[in-house]
């Protein structure tokens, strides 16, 4: 009998841990670290503009080609009260979303058809892949002379980099979808216009949102590139123009907001991808 | 613990990364140059045909010296000249292309490297002493920079064009005149911070117009004939040789050149690295206006065999030099020149960072011709 207690008790003694940490440690170990998150995403930018601004400020480097921060803070300010940057953003925001929409568009159709039909995989995908390595702004003067100056080639610039990113994205998000997915769904009879709805978009949503926010960054760098050689208005021309005219402020100011509107519309992108698709929360995938 | 580190470690290498790229000599700007005196001394074959008067003069002018003058005196110790342009091929730079591969540079014992740059990137190389100089026309960011305090001088002056150049602003369509310009899409590479704008504002001005009663779109220069021909551009500005193929298609009208005749719109540049290196500076004008005597003086396109000579020296096949006319080269910044320049800008707004004209003496500097020519100058 005492043997038996003793084995219970050692029994007890193996299997009765203590816990690492309360479940209070553990939010506020969990606290700690998202305050520790939060504090290096915005300290490293602060501090690296705390030591542009006292690099300007003390002559370590030349404040009339790199103008301090503050100089370019007090430029965007008076540009924005001048009504001016304004004009810029909008122009390149409208060349930016009609060019995303088109080019997701047909991007996703082309994916679709071709991630789900080996047929047109076969007779689209070599081509296409072929085109897509052409660097897009070599493209450019053609766009130029089939569709004149203006906005028309600059949307279709845009467009025509965006469709190839979602191309490629869809037509592996489909290719890749699990055939237990399509057998399960088999088995309850679903058509397959309900399959396409209800089984493979679902699944193939989240990719195309990790595509979206790919090909919303590409855009933007396009678009300021092709802005750059057409048109006189948005940021690109800015860009180009403050450069060419040596105002060194008003570049940085125009370079500062391409990249805001840049995290802006990635960001956009991204909460509406969580709030489409919650189903792909866990194992999201991560650009 | 190394794990609990690892964000600091980060932060900390990003801001040694910055530091790093902030640090040495790249920010540091350089102090101006000390000006000092021409020495003025009588130059063989540099008689009173090369006097000042005659710089903004297009009946007379420009001043020359004879061919072959000012003979060469190599300096004591080779020096090294890095000098910048947008392009080697264009016509009002063969001055420099031609002395340097005719080997007139190198008589002086001077090293010069011709470094192929736009203009808008070779500016602050120049400010900052990493180029000696540039040749280009006088953009508005030249009078920015030197607004800012770079030292940077307008030397030696480019020419203008003969009367039989069709260089500058063509309209589509026939008999256009500069009064239908008004609201008309206008093609230019230069945008209006240029000095090639300089003239057809004058034009637009005695119609009661000016370069803002048009709207610009920014075209490259081998794409504005296309442009041109295709309407997405009402009027362009075509510089040598585009408006080649337009000289004989009546539907098209030639409405200003990009230069008056006796004035100029650009040329050669110098930085704080040559301005501090007087002799050098000196030797380079020396062997650049011994070059315009001596191959680019006159029609000189239509002599056979300064042609095959330019021809030579420029690796371009005859028969594509011969296409457009000769350049009138002037090696004299004409008098008002920078101050006309200044005024187009300061009227359109928006190109210059300041409101009121930069005096001559802080932009022209005409000593180095002075110098190499033995004649004053102003």
């Amino acid at each position: 009998m005492k043997t038996r207690q003793a084995v219970t008790r050692q029994a007890e003694r193996l299997y009765v841990r203590k816990p690492v940490c309360t479940p209070r440690e553990a939010a506020a170990r969990a606290r700690r670290t998202r305050f520790l998150q939060v504090a290096l995403a915005v300290g490293v930018p602060v501090a690296l503009l705390l030591l542009w601004q006292m690099a300007a400020a003390s002559g370590w480097i030349d404040r009339r080609l790199f103008p301090a921060p503050t100089t370019i803070a007090r430029t965007a300010w008076d540009l924005i009260a001048a009504g001016e940057l304004w004009t810029d953003v909008l122009a390149t925001l409208r060349r930016v979303v009609l060019g995303f929409a088109i080019g997701g568009l047909v991007g996703f159709l082309a994916g679709a058809v071709t991630g789900l039909s080996r047929l047109a995989r076969s007779a689209l995908e070599p081509m296409l892949s072929a085109l897509y390595v052409v660097p897009k702004l070599a493209l450019l003067p053609v766009f130029i002379t089939i569709a004149g100056l203006g906005e028309p080639p600059v949307i279709v610039m845009v467009s025509w980099t965006v469709f190839f990113y979602i191309w490629i994205y869809t037509m592996e998000a489909f290719t890749q979808i699990p055939e237990g997915y399509r057998e399960a769904a088999r088995s309850l009879n679903v058509g397959r216009r309900a399959m396409f709805r209800h089984v493979l978009l679902p699944a193939a949503l989240p990719h195309l949102f990790v595509a979206m926010r790919v090909a919303i960054s590409v855009a933007i760098l396009v678009i300021v590139a092709a802005e750059f050689v057409v048109g006189t208005t948005g940021l690109g021309y800015v860009i180009f123009d403050s450069r060419r005219l040596f105002m060194n402020d008003r570049m940085y100011v125009g370079i500062v907001t391409v990249a805001l509107l840049g995290v802006i519309l990635a960001t956009m992108i991204t909460w509406i991808g969580r709030r489409l698709t919650p189903w792909a929360e866990q194992g999201r995938p991560r650009v | 613990m190394a794990r609990r580190h690892r964000p600091c470690t980060v932060f900390v290498a990003s801001l040694a990364l910055v530091a790093g790229a902030c640090g040495g000599s790249a920010g540091t700007p350089v102090p101006p140059a000390e000006r000092v005196t021409a020495k003025i001394r009588p130059v063989a074959g540099c008689g009173a045909r090369a006097d000042f008067a005659l710089a903004g003069d297009p009946a007379k002018g420009p001043a020359r010296c004879d061919s072959g003058a000012p003979a060469p005196q190599p300096l004591a110790k080779k020096a090294t000249v890095k000098i910048a342009m947008p392009s080697t091929s264009a016509e009002y730079v063969s001055g420099v292309v031609l002395a340097e591969r005719l080997g007139e540079f190198a008589k002086e014992n001077l090293d010069v490297e011709i470094v192929a740059l736009p203009s808008t990137d070779a500016l602050p190389l120049v400010g900052e002493g990493k180029l000696d100089g540039y040749v280009a026309s006088s953009f508005a960011a030249f009078f920015n920079a030197v607004d800012r305090g770079f030292d940077i001088r307008w030397v030696i002056g480019s020419g203008w064009l003969r009367p039989d150049s069709k260089q500058g602003v063509w309209a589509r369509g026939r008999h256009v005149k500069i009064s239908d310009l008004k609201g008309a899409r206008f093609g230019t590479a230069v945008g209006m911070g240029s000095a090639v704008n300089v003239l057809i504002n004058q034009r637009l001005k005695e119609v009661g117009l000016s370069l803002k009663d048009m709207s610009f779109e920014t075209v490259d220069v081998a794409d504005s004939v296309t442009a041109l021909r295709n309407g997405s551009v009402d009027a362009a500005m075509l510089l040598d040789p585009f408006w080649v193929p337009l000289k004989d298609d009546p539907n098209y009208t030639f409405l200003a050149p990009s230069v008056r005749p006796g004035s100029d719109s650009g040329g050669i540049y110098f930085g704080p690295s040559i301005l501090k290196r007087r002799d050098v500076g000196v030797a380079f004008a020396r062997a650049y206006i011994r070059t315009v005597n001596t191959y680019l003086a006159g029609d000189y396109k239509s002599d056979p065999a300064l042609l095959v000579k330019q021809s030579a020296g420029l690796g371009v096949p005859g028969d594509k030099l011969d296409d457009t006319p000769s350049y009138v080269f002037n090696w004299d910044v004409p008098k008002g020149a920078s101050d006309e320049i200044q005024q187009l800008y300061l009227g359109i707004g928006k190109t210059v960072t300041y409101r009121e004209v930069i005096p001559e003496s802080k932009v022209v500097d005409r000593s180095f011709v002075a110098e190499a020519v033995g004649r004053e100058r102003p």
